[in-house]
């Protein structure tokens, strides 16, 4: 009964220590944790969890006040009535808003009616990004006696007396916001959000280690932002209080717990540098030490404090990434750093226009508005492509290069105007010429380190695919070898390695930087020493290998064993085909002949029939037979002749002497048989002699064979070539070589036939003869 | 001593030509029995197919068997004739191993190429019946693949899909009676080169008949490990 429930654990126990390599090679089990049990249930929940407090806000944004229309910010400071949902509000549009008051109550407490001043600072989404304390407070301080004013907001709607310059007053009722009122944009950020989380909380589980956590607190940081992002792009004037302060304290936070997070990945992926305790518990304190110490924000240069901290610790994780890739070359790092570096400079643009660009309030509040929002969707792309870098599509690349690009951009523009005083309309051109240059360049220097594949061209690597092909019809034990040669072309990484072992496809391991190829299993192997080709590293470390990589190595592997196996069927169809012949002609003619030969009328046509037997003999062995190693057919000729000649009552003396055993093809063989064995009974019937010579020499890949007799034949150069000696030239030339006849010294016949370059001789002229046997035909007769 | 010999062979015309070259070889043949088929030479046996041929009380002490029958293979017959007393003889057209070593297995004591000259013939039989069996090279070499793996690879190993082989390559590592002497092997391995029995005893400074008596054994030997494989085959097929 322990018998069969042992099998299987022996089995495992057998794969663990015959494929030891492949595990040794991924440092771990090359099989990632599958996504059952709690790990699914898990992420499953996260996500869940987040769109349904996604819709909470939602609900919440719903039921928010939103004045019925739009206002925008002018040059001079001032706010505008931009576009009014309704046609009767239709006449305000134009007008310059100034404060929002309760309507003026009937009776004596009338003149105690608040009007709550609309300045453009109210327009300013987050407090996190205004520089100026002051004015922070202002914006707080606004926000709270709008708040005011509204008190009795009961979600259902309220008058509201709105103060407007040079225009009487206005009474119009704002309305919830609905959930049609909710702003495209907060959908968009917020799916992107969950998206974010989600990319997190998948890396943490499948792999719960100390660089994975810092990479989900920088997911959920990023993530965090962004929905912040999204609710006040719905919001407008009338954010409640406790949002504004939440808002600027807990965006404050995210910022520092991301820059902290990426020193600590930095430090730890793709090997964990040496004193790596010190610099994560480092970027943690000073990271934390700034949001106790200056997350207040209430002194004039805490803001400045705060961006150039950020600045400081993505720098320390930028060089921490140069010294790890001193360490260990690894393509990986190379693009973080370089993204980790589009964030940087993108980010002191932003602050620094965010500072200079005060003298334009209009324009400044659109750069805090978007150029904030394009930042912060840049950094959560980044984030979120980071762990599938390899396998993320182009277009997703492409897309947080541009939102890069374009908060560089609106920086700009406001820089331009701001410091050098230029007309907005200039400064924008400037600032988009300017930043899709900056896209240009900072794309292809980004992108370059991902795909690419120009070292081999499509056509090359097909030719190359079908040389392999052939190559390995021929020799199976070249395959691992080629197919080796062909990666190394194909994708130039810095070490091609073999690793016993099994993957059902290729498939990218440790972020792109190496892929795992299956060998097909062909031929003579079997699936027991399945064997998979490691590559590492693609184009001398400097590039990751993609998901289209993978791809490529899959199909050019589909090509190799379709071009394999339909060369072994093509092989296998012929030579069933050739064994079919081979025994029809043996059968059927043989049988006949044999008949014929027992009825013939006298001894020289049963001799003549004989021979016939013997060639057809020759024939259907040559085209049964797949392969004879030269030695072992002289074997056989020896014995063949030996026993002929014995019965003819006449010595045989072989001698033979091979440098080298080749494999014989059907062709040599059979021409040599022939030949041999023609010379022999010419020696017999014609010459009557009783002792015939037999040299067989392969030296330097030059075959000689000579047939001497002791026979009564002289003056060969008179003889008239019938039948048997035009068959023996008609082989001779098949084979590419010569032969002439000699007399012999005492008396006789010597007969030789010299074939240079043996091994390569018989395949063009063999093939050549066998297809097209015209010319030789004619030559021969 | 009167030789009781039968000859299966389905060509009338090949037939009367065995006919002769028996006559020739023995001047004290008794009787020759000519069957044409499988079935008739069963019926002569007095056995079934698949049964085993038991000698009845006037024996044939030769039998020729042609390989290609209408009705089946001499190998099947060859092989409900183990332990038959009498001289079994393959004549063929054959003389390829693919067919040969087979038979050989089956227990045949030699085989005669039905295309050879009739003296040819009638000398070749007469080596057989004196206990001479012939090995060609190709066949020894085959014999030293068979006995040094020790398992049936020397048949069917894909070149030969022809072969009519009773016997499956099943056979676990070789019982120390079916191996190899070193002199027996020595005697192969210039057999497979394609050296004659009187070169080979020369080569090996011992008379020509020691040499024969080496080759007879490997004869035994390879009908003996035929056998077990059969044996072996036929328990794990639950057959016995």
């Amino acid at each position: 009964m322990a018998m069969p429930s042992s099998g299987p654990e022996q089995a495992l126990t057998d794969r663990r220590t015959r494929w030891p390599t492949l595990d040794d090679i991924l440092q771990g089990s090359h099989e990632l944790p599958r996504w059952i049990g709690w790990r699914l249930r898990a992420l499953v929940t996260l996500v869940l969890t987040a769109c349904v407090l996604m819709f909470f806000v939602a609900h919440w944004l719903s039921t928010q006040p939103k004045l019925p229309f739009s206002v925008k910010g002018t040059a001079e400071g001032l706010v505008k009535v931009q576009t009014a949902d309704y046609p009767t509000l239709q006449r305000l549009e134009g007008l310059v808003l100034t404060g929002v008051s309760q309507p003026k109550a009937q009776g004596p407490d009338a003149l105690a009616a608040e009007v709550a001043p609309v300045t453009l600072l109210m327009l300013q989404r987050s407090g996190r990004w205004i520089s100026d304390p002051t004015l922070r407070q202002q914006h707080a301080a606004q926000h709270r006696q709008m708040n005011h004013v509204i008190r009795d907001w009961a979600g259902k709607g309220q008058t509201v007396q709105l103060t407007l310059l040079n225009a009487a007053d206005e009474t119009v009722l704002i309305a919830p916001t609905g959930w049609s009122g909710i702003s495209p944009l907060f959908w968009l950020l917020s799916v992107l959000s969950v998206l974010v989380l989600g990319a997190g909380a998948v890396v943490l589980l499948a792999g719960p280690q100390w660089r994975n956590a810092a990479y989900a607190l920088l997911a959920m940081s990023q993530s965090g932002q962004l929905l912040f992002v999204a609710i006040e792009s719905s919001l407008g004037l009338f954010s409640p209080d406790w949002f504004v302060q939440l808002d600027t304290h807990l965006r404050l936070a995210f910022d520092l717990i991301s820059a902290a997070a990426l020193v600590q990945i930095a430090v730890l992926h793709p090997v964990r540098l040496p004193k790596a305790r010190w610099y994560v518990a480092l970027s943690w304190l000073s990271a934390m030490g700034l949001w106790l110490g200056m997350g207040e924000l209430s002194s004039a240069w805490g803001w400045w404090c705060i961006q150039i901290a950020c600045m400081g610790l993505l720098v320390a994780a930028i060089s921490l990434m140069t010294a790890a890739l001193h360490a260990t070359p690894h393509p990986f790092t190379r693009v973080m750093r370089r993204l980790t570096l589009v964030a940087v400079v993108s980010w002191a643009f932003m602050s620094l226009a965010i500072t200079q660009g005060l003298a334009r309030p209009d324009m400044q509040l659109n750069i805090t508005a978007y150029g904030v929002m394009m930042w912060q969707v840049f950094a959560a792309m980044a984030v979120l492509m980071s762990p599938y870098l390899s396998r993320s599509r182009p277009i997703l690349q492409e897309f947080s290069l541009l939102a890069a690009s374009s908060t560089v951009a609106a920086s700009l523009d406001l820089l331009f105007v701001a410091v050098f005083s230029l007309g907005q309309f200039t400064s924008m051109t400037l600032s988009l010429f300017f930043s899709f240059g900056l896209y240009l360049i900072v794309r292809r220097w980004l992108m370059t380190r991902l795909p690419g594949r120009d070292s081999l061209t499509m056509e090359r690597l097909f030719q190359r695919l079908y040389r392999i092909a052939r190559e390995v019809e021929r020799r199976p034990d070249t395959l691992d070898g080629s197919l080796m040669r062909l990666m190394r072309e194909l994708f130039d990484p810095l070490e091609v390695t073999l690793a016993p072992g099994e993957v059902a496809h290729s498939t990218l391991r440790s972020n792109g930087s190496m892929l795992l190829v299956p060998i097909p299993v062909w031929g003579p192997r079997t699936v027991a020493d399945r064997h998979v080709l490691v590559l590492k590293h693609s184009h001398k470390g400097q590039r990751l290998f993609t998901l289209e990589d993978a791809r490529l190595a899959e199909r050019v592997m589909e090509q190799l064993q379709r071009a394999l196996s339909f060369d072994q069927a093509v092989e296998q169809g012929r030579s069933e085909e050739r064994l079919r012949i081979a025994q029809d002609l043996h059968d059927d003619i043989g049988a006949r002949l044999l008949t014929l030969m027992y009825q013939a009328p006298n001894a020289e046509i049963e001799e003549y029939i004989r021979h016939t037997i013997q060639d057809l003999k020759t024939l259907t062995r040559g085209l049964a037979a797949q392969s004879h190693g030269l030695s072992e057919a002289a074997g056989e000729w020896k014995r063949d002749l030996s026993q002929r000649l014995s019965a003819a009552r006449c010595e045989l003396d072989w001698q033979m002497s091979l440098d080298a055993d080749l494999t014989l093809t059907m062709v040599q063989w059979s021409a040599l048989t022939r030949i041999m064995r023609e010379l022999v009974s010419n020696a017999i019937s014609h010459a009557k002699a009783n002792r015939v010579q037999v040299h067989l020499k392969l030296a330097n890949d030059v075959l000689t064979l000579s047939v001497e007799d002791n026979g009564v034949g002289r003056e060969p150069a008179t003889w008239s070539h019938g039948l048997g000696l035009g068959g023996v030239r008609k082989r001779v030339k098949q084979l590419g070589g010569s032969v002439r006849w000699l007399e012999a010294d005492p008396k006789g016949i010597r007969c030789e036939v010299v074939v240079e370059s043996f091994s390569g001789s018989a395949n063009p002229t063999g093939t050549q003869g066998a297809t097209n046997p015209g010319p030789d035909s004619q030559f021969s007769h | 001593m009167a030789v009781k010999v039968l000859i299966l062979e389905d060509n009338p015309v090949a037939r009367g030509f065995l006919c002769r070259v028996v006559r020739e070889s023995f001047s004290d043949v008794s009787s020759i029995t000519e069957a044409g088929d499988l079935d008739a030479a069963r019926r002569l046996l007095g056995h079934a197919a698949g049964g085993r041929a038991a000698p009845s009380a006037d024996p044939f002490q030769l039998i020729l068997v042609d390989l290609e029958l209408p009705d089946g293979s001499g190998l099947e017959l060859l092989t409900e004739l183990a332990g038959y007393p009498a001289t079994r003889i393959v004549t063929t057209l054959y003389s390829d191993d693919d067919h040969l070593f087979p038979a050989l297995q089956c227990g045949a004591d030699g085989y005669l190429l039905k295309e050879d000259r009739f003296e040819v013939l009638v000398e070749e039989l007469q080596k057989i019946v004196r206990g001479q069996p012939p090995l060609s090279p190709a066949i020894a070499r085959r014999l030293l693949t068979h006995f040094r793996t020790g398992e049936g690879s020397a048949f069917g190993g894909g070149h030969a899909p022809q072969t009519v082989a009773p016997v499956t390559p099943s056979a676990p590592v070789p019982l120390d009676h079916e191996r190899l002497t070193p002199r027996e092997s020595e005697v192969l391995t210039y057999l497979s080169k394609g050296f004659t029995i009187k070169e080979i005893a020369s080569l090996m400074g011992i008379k020509w008949f020691t040499v024969n008596d080496h080759i007879k054994s490997i004869y035994k030997k390879l009908n003996v490990s035929s056998r077990a494989e059969a044996a072996v085959l036929a328990s794990k097929q639950g057959l016995v």
